[in-house]
């Protein structure tokens, strides 16, 4: 499902390998990717109901948000990448700047007028 | 205003990342996050992605709708890799005013290199055009419109597309569609739903034959009443497909050897033409036969059921499912669920649905079955 880590594995020959390195990513959320390429890949749950699941994963701050999207475009896994994106998409719908900016605790709002 | 302290996370991730979460946007959305911070000014315009959304009811939603697809179109830096534009004309007069601007915007995003392009486009009147820009841009990959009218093209060159899908689109006549299609060399799934024409000009022998898409995989044709070329279909998977009177000899199509779901719509329940045509399939497997075609009618039909001499070779090998939808009792009807009974040896579903008060349910359960795995299930 990781793009990096299959291209790591296809260039190193097999006996050398044994870590990959993945230094940009912290162990929670390592743990956190692993836990939703374990889920992705068992093909126990039906569509709907890993689609639930996708909900629930990514029902978290939004910080550990952008954690898992830095750690899902490192690791180039595409479908976490959406999904996460995807939400983080969501929570900005709707909303007028001042309140983007609010949520996000983005501090450099410009003060001229929206044009639109 | 600034605190140079704090950087928020947000704006921290990289251009790529943060393009990639503004492409889940409507480019409306995407526009207002410019004015975040210096940050969000300078991306939004290289969101490879262009979603347009409007319903427009009254002259000044129109003009602002205008100026803004102008001005993002105007804007933009990166190529278009995916833009939609799905509007809803409200009003007769600003349907007439805002043709030729859509007409511009569509030629503009096919000039940037568009991939996937999706219109959808509403109007009282369908007076909306199908732009022939469209029809020889080399980058396009997916094409999906809906209610436009195509007509007034002589050439089509569309070497890249791979899905083609038309929803309630007008063709002049089936010559007309089989040119589209012709310049689709390599189409992976096609979509025509509820095509009208114009005209109920037939096709010659030569253009019956000459329509070839080898790498077609799938087609939904339902609603589509028209003799469609059959032998451009030879290598499909998946097929919807209305049966109707045109497709009267069966004898001389080439046979589906890659297909294993069909769906048929039939308006005039040819029981005798369905074995003819299972006989063309001999790898299927799952068969679902709804009558009155997609629109909605059913004639009512006197028909002699024969019993065939034959059994077409999917159902002695394959032939798992068979569905039969709006089922109305005839004799033909039931004569042909008792023929796939007895001879389908694989089959594990028989589903009929039919009305409440149609009392089928005991002559079909002592109907001696091929298969003993066979379920009979009746949905009333």
């Amino acid at each position: 499902m990781s793009k990096t880590v299959k291209d790591a594995i296809e260039t190193i020959p097999t006996d050398e390998i044994n870590s990959i390195s993945l230094s940009l990513v912290r162990s929670e959320i390592l743990t956190k990717v692993i836990e939703y390429c374990k889920k992705h890949n068992s093909a126990q749950m039906s569509d709907v109901d890993l689609m639930d699941w996708d909900v629930e994963f990514a029902n978290v701050h939004y910080t550990t948000l952008f954690d898992l999207v830095l750690s899902a475009n490192y690791m180039n896994i595409n479908c976490l990448l959406d999904l996460v994106c995807g939400k983080i998409a969501d929570m900005i719908k709707g909303k007028t700047p001042g309140e983007i900016a609010k949520l996000f605790d983005i501090k450099d709002v410009s003060t001229y007028e929206e044009d639109n | 205003m600034l605190s140079t302290g704090h950087d928020d996370v947000i704006s921290s991730l990289p251009d790529a990342v943060l393009c990639h979460i503004l492409s889940f946007l409507e480019t409306k959305e995407v526009v207002a996050t410019s004015v975040l911070s210096k940050r969000w000014t300078r991306l939004w315009d290289s969101v490879p992605l262009l979603n347009f959304f409007a319903e427009l009811s009254d002259r000044e939603a129109y003009f602002r709708f205008n100026e803004f697809v102008y001005s993002v179109l105007l804007a933009h830096k990166t190529s278009i890799k995916r833009c939609t534009f799905d509007i809803l004309y409200d009003n007769y007069h600003l349907a007439h005013l805002g043709f030729p601007n859509v007409i511009k915007w569509i030629n503009a995003v096919v000039q940037c290199g568009v991939e996937r392009l999706y219109i959808y486009i509403e109007s009282y009147d369908n007076i909306f055009k199908l732009p022939i820009s469209i029809l020889s841009c080399k980058t396009l990959v997916v094409l999906d419109i809906s209610t436009l009218t195509a007509k007034g093209f002589s050439s089509v060159r569309l070497p890249s597309l791979k899905i083609l899908r038309l929803n309630e689109t007008n063709f002049l006549n089936v010559q007309d569609l089989v040119l589209l299609l012709a310049g689709c060399p390599i189409l992976e799934e096609l979509l025509a739903l509820h095509l009208e024409f114009d005209s109920d000009d037939s096709l010659t022998y030569q253009e019956l034959e000459s329509l070839s898409l080898n790498k077609l995989r799938i087609a939904n044709l339902a609603g589509t009443i028209c003799h469609f070329p059959l032998k451009a279909l030879h290598n499909v998977e998946l097929l919807d497909i209305e049966i109707n009177k045109v497709y009267r000899s069966f004898d001389d199509i080439s046979t589906f050897h890659n297909l294993t779901n069909l769906r048929l719509y039939s308006n005039n329940c040819n029981m005798n033409l369905l074995v003819k045509v299972l006989k063309h399939c001999p790898n299927l497997q799952n068969v679902e036969l709804k009558q009155g075609s997609a629109i909605g009618m059913v004639e009512d039909v006197m028909e002699n059921w024969v019993d065939p001499t034959f059994v077409p070779q999917c159902l002695s090998l394959q032939l798992k499912t068979c569905i039969m939808r709006h089922f109305l009792g005839q004799e033909s009807e039931i004569q042909f669920t008792r023929y796939i009974l007895k001879n389908a040896r694989v089959l594990q579903t028989m589903k009929i649905h039919c009305g409440e008060d149609l009392e089928i349910e005991k002559e079909l359960s002592l109907c001696p079955r091929a298969s003993s795995t066979c379920e009979l299930i009746i949905i009333q």
